[in-house]
């Protein structure tokens, strides 16, 4: 059994019932950052179990997104075209391990991250059409992923349309609808 | 652009340069996104200073004593400061209010209610008190702002760059209102008072935007060429400069978005004094008269295109629907097709449609980059007095990635 959550949900309480009524009301920066402390925490306590989760499916957004990309890339420079393949390669054999640690997957995320967006800044040198259809399949492959931190952070309240997004567990659980085709 | 390190940057770029830059990093930074002098100078002094520890976060007793040194240095006649306290509500700023008791050059003895404006070590918006400092001086007695004493344009006698001002009475939002989490947005001041505020806010930006431009006393700006691209070429620059000096992931939409405005770049036609940040939530108003007392927030200012601030101004971020659950209202004044006609009557100049949508998608674009990119690494390095602020406006950023995406998708 993990004990963080309730670790975090105790120190949410003694900040609300034990710091705040000690801190001076005449001070607003205080006051303010003591309600966004207690606001944050909640968050981090009510999304730990999802956490892993969500890093699956980033990392599955960008293998999936740099595998459709990968065939309109001719022309790019070679280490973009390798960063892409290697990038794409590293994501499926995460995949395929149950057990994978986080920092492999940020890693692996960060990896094919970064050939797409190294792909995408050499879009403008390549013919027209070409370039389009890379940004395109972007863009729409951009939303899923939006949707996914959007629903995460939207206990915050600073999002003001996040409450029609779908719940964050049906967002997580549903990875076909997450990875659209091109 | 078509420099190679441009476009392999993704693949070559190191975090931990991000996190402690190096002289090759910095310059190489300068050289890739030519912007704007005093932005340069800034964003160079950030990163040349990012190495430094945590900020230790605002502490009145210190603030006092640097107060008191600039003091020193600047007045002739003996001086007392008292009733020193933090304000709160906005994303970036340090201010203190104080009370000077001191005697003006020519006056006699007085006592003024001040305001120490400051950033810490590093803000979610990296500005400049030099030039917030001219604008309000060319403003004063053209606008209701405040008035603007002093600065340290250099952080000599204050940690960092700072400007003294007055205290202006007023609120930015009616005692009973709904508003937003974050320094005032989306106000609702209801149809009585929005009717008395309007007609003021659009005829202060028009103002704004006519007044003539005297390069003297604004010799903190860069004055831009009309029939160039030029000036939104330096916003587009300074944007990607701080994507590339601050994110802390990558984000392949944010290089589409740069593409787009890089092929799309704006002549221009009129060269405007612009706010950068003109909206509910930075002017002051006398809830009684429903006056506007002072025009706040100038920092962002530049002159440039007045686009920038209509979009800005205009933005579904910073306003809220209309009472009938229909009609959005421009920072909660006004339907924006009758901000833009009023707009132009009081100015006499035209709103370009196609400018207009440049920059809505460059103002997007622009805060993805500060609640994304700056605010993860201010908090990463502790950078500022109020990193939780800084670290709860996050999905801000992914909300106006949303928005980004959605105009580009009707774009291409």
């Amino acid at each position: 059994m993990d004990t963080s959550a309730n670790g975090m949900r105790a120190a949410i309480k003694a900040l609300k019932d034990t710091v705040a009524p000690a801190v001076d009301p005449a001070n607003p920066l205080a006051n303010e950052q003591l309600r966004l402390a207690c606001s944050y925490l909640s968050l981090v306590a009510g999304r730990l179990c999802a956490r892993h989760q969500r890093l699956r499916l980033e990392l599955a957004q960008a293998a999936t997104l740099a595998s459709r990309l990968l065939p309109h890339a001719e022309g790019c420079p070679a280490t973009v075209l390798a960063a892409l393949r290697s990038g794409i390669a590293a994501a499926q054999d995460l995949q395929t391990r149950v057990n994978s640690a986080e920092a492999e997957l940020l890693d692996a995320t960060h990896q094919a991250q970064a050939a797409i967006s190294a792909l995408v800044r050499c879009a403008t040198s390549l013919p027209t059409q070409q370039g389009a259809e890379i940004e395109r399949a972007v863009l729409q492959a951009s939303r899923a992923w939006l949707d996914t931190r959007r629903a995460w952070f939207s206990p915050l309240g600073f999002d003001k349309e996040a409450l029609a997004l779908a719940p964050l567990n049906h967002i997580l659980s549903d990875t076909e609808k997450s990875t659209p085709s091109i | 652009m078509t420099d190679n390190d441009f476009q392999l940057a993704p693949l070559t770029a190191q975090d931990s340069l991000r996190d402690r830059p190096d002289d090759a990093f910095i310059e190489r930074m300068r050289r890739q996104f030519p912007a704007e002098r005093e932005m340069d100078e800034m964003l160079t002094r950030k990163m040349r200073r990012r190495h430094r520890p945590a900020y230790e976060g605002a502490n009145l007793e210190r603030m006092t004593t640097h107060l008191q040194e600039f003091l020193q240095d600047h007045l002739t006649t003996p001086f007392r400061i008292t009733q020193q306290r933090w304000f709160s509500g906005g994303a970036s700023k340090i201010q203190m209010g104080f009370t000077l008791e001191w005697t003006p050059p020519g006056r006699r003895e007085t006592t003024t209610r001040m305001v120490v404006r400051m950033e810490p070590s590093e803000s979610i918006n990296s500005t400049s008190r030099a030039r917030e400092f001219q604008l309000l001086r060319l403003f004063q007695g053209v606008l209701p702002v405040p008035e603007a004493y002093w600065v340290d344009a250099q952080g000599q006698w204050f940690p960092e760059p700072a400007l003294i001002y007055a205290f202006s009475s007023g609120v930015t939002k009616p005692r009973v209102a709904t508003t937003g989490q974050v320094a005032g947005i989306g106000t609702n001041f209801g149809p009585e008072l929005r009717a008395r505020l309007a007609p003021q806010f659009v005829k202060h930006l028009a103002t704004i935007h006519t007044t003539a431009i005297d390069p003297a006393a604004l010799d903190a700006f860069n004055v831009p060429t009309t029939g160039s691209t030029e000036s939104a070429l330096w916003q587009l620059n300074r944007a990607r400069r701080i994507w590339e000096e601050d994110r802390g992931e990558e984000l392949p939409l944010i290089e589409v978005a740069g593409n787009w405005l890089e092929r799309n770049l704006p002549t221009l036609d009129h060269v405007s004094i612009l706010h950068g940040d003109y909206r509910s939530g930075n002017f002051l108003f006398d809830e009684g008269s429903g006056a506007i007392t002072a025009v706040l927030d100038w920092e962002r200012g530049y002159l440039g295109d007045r686009h920038r601030d209509l979009a800005w101004t205009a933005d579904q971020a910073f306003g809220h629907m209309a009472e009938d659950g229909k009609t959005f209202l421009a920072s909660g004044l006004m339907p924006n097709e009758a901000f833009f006609d009023a707009y132009e009557k009081q100015s006499g100049l035209p709103v370009d449609p196609k400018r207009l949508h440049y920059y809505t998608i460059f103002n997007a674009y622009q805060l993805v980059m500060s609640a994304i990119a700056t605010a993860y690494r201010v908090v990463r390095l502790g950078k500022s007095h109020q990193d939780i602020l800084v670290a709860s406006v996050e999905p801000v950023g992914y909300s106006a990635a949303e928005t980004l995406r959605r105009h580009l998708e009707e774009a291409l």
